[in-house]
C-alpha cells in the first residue's frame, strides 16, 4: 500500500527539513513537531480506514496491517487500549515517543531514496548525522499542493486538509508564506484546517503542550 | 422511482458503513442536474469518516459546476456541521 507513496508523517518531515543544513526541525517548535508527527500517524490510519474519530473519541475499525511498520505499530498500540480515548489523548501519548518516532520516519525516507544519510564532523571532532534531500522533488510537490489549495477556493480533499492542519500546528505554515500572505489567507487556512476533526484535536493537544511549557517556566517578579 | 437528485441518510454513519454510503451517493450524485440534496432529518450520528463523504461528494459536484445541499439536520448534527465549518463550503438548508 505504501511502497513508494509518502505518508503524511514523511511529508511533514520533508517540509520540516532545513535543506541547507540537512538537519531537521530547525525552524519549528520541537514539542509541536512531536505531537504533529503523532497526529499524522493517526490521520494516516483514518485515511486508510483503520480508525475513525468523532468529537469525543477515537475507535479502531480494523486492525488489519497497512504494510507500513510505523503505522502498524501505532495501530497495535491503540488497539491494546480497552477503552476508547479522545483523539487528543492519543496524540499526546504517541507524541511522547518524539525522537524515536522521528528517527524511524527519517529512516523510512532514506530507504525510499528521498533523503540521504550523511555523517558530518562538528569542530573536527564530534560526529553528527544530517539528512539532505536527494532531489527535493517530493518536498516541492507537497509545498505546491498546499500553496495551490490555500490560494484557491477549491474544496480540499481530506488528505490535503490534514497536511495543512499539521503545518499550522507546527507553525511551519509561517515559513511557507510571507507575513502579508498569512494575513490575507488566515481565514481560508483556518477554514481548511477546521474541516477535519483530527486537526481540531491536534490543535487542542498543541495548546495543552504549550500550556504545560508556560506553566513550567519560572515567573520572574519585578517588584 | 428513484429520484436521482436526492438521497436520505438515516441512523448512524461511521467507518463501519461509510464506504457503502459513499459509493451509493457518489453514483447517484453523478446524475444530478444542478444540485444533489442529502436529507439528514433521520441522521442521528456521523463520525469523521462519515463527514468526509460530504466533502468528497461536494468536491466532485463542484468540479462539474454542481452543488451539494445538506437538508434538515437535527440540532446536534447542525452544530457539528457548523463547528466543522461545513456551512462555509456546503449549502445547509434547515
Amino acid at each position: 500500500m505504501f511502497s513508494n507513496q509518502l505518508t503524511l508523517a514523511e511529508e511533514l518531515i520533508l517540509i520540516t527539513l532545513d535543506d541547507s543544513s540537512g538537519k531537521l526541525f530547525a525552524s519549528a517548535k520541537p514539542f509541536a513537531i512531536d505531537i504533529a508527527i503523532a497526529a499524522s500517524l493517526i490521520m494516516e490510519l483514518t485515511l486508510n480506514g483503520r480508525i475513525d474519530t468523532d468529537s469525543e473519541k477515537l475507535f479502531v475499525l480494523s486492525n488489519a496491517p497497512t504494510g507500513n511498520q510505523i503505522l502498524d505499530d501505532t495501530l497495535a498500540e491503540i488497539n491494546t487500549e480497552k477503552t476508547s480515548l479522545p483523539t487528543s489523548v492519543w496524540i499526546t501519548r504517541i507524541g511522547k515517543k518524539g525522537e524515536s518516532l522521528n528517527q524511524l520516519i527519517i529512516k523510512s525516507l532514506v530507504d525510499k531514496g528521498v533523503l540521504m544519510s550523511v555523517e558530518k564532523r562538528m569542530l573536527w571532532v564530534f560526529k553528527t548525522r544530517v539528512y539532505p534531500p536527494t532531489s527535493r522533488i517530493e518536498e516541492r510537490e507537497v509545498r505546491a499542493r498546499v500553496m495551490q489549495l490555500i490560494n484557491s477556493d477549491e474544496i480540499p480533499n481530506p488528505r490535503d486538509s490534514l497536511i495543512v492542519g499539521l503545518l499550522q500546528a507546527t507553525s511551519l505554515i509561517n515559513h511557507l508564506l510571507t507575513h502579508d500572505e498569512l494575513q490575507r489567507l488566515k481565514v481560508r487556512i483556518d477554514n481548511i484546517v477546521n474541516l477535519e476533526e483530527i486537526n481540531r484535536s491536534l490543535g487542542a493537544a498543541a495548546q495543552e503542550a504549550w500550556q504545560k511549557i508556560i506553566d513550567s517556566t519560572p515567573v520572574i517578579r519585578i517588584c | 422511482m428513484i429520484d436521482s437528485s436526492t438521497y436520505k441518510l438515516s441512523g448512524r454513519v461511521d467507518g463501519t458503513n461509510a464506504e457503502h454510503y459513499e459509493t451509493e451517493i457518489s453514483y447517484l450524485s453523478k446524475n444530478a442536474e444542478q444540485s444533489f440534496l442529502i436529507d439528514l432529518s433521520d441522521l442521528n450520528y456521523i463520525s469523521s469518516i462519515g463527514l468526509s463523504i460530504f466533502i468528497k461528494v461536494a468536491k466532485a459536484l463542484k468540479n462539474d459546476n454542481k452543488k451539494l445541499i445538506l437538508a434538515k439536520p437535527n440540532p446536534a448534527i447542525l452544530d457539528l456541521l457548523v463547528m466543522s465549518g461545513f456551512d462555509k463550503i456546503i449549502e445547509i438548508q434547515n
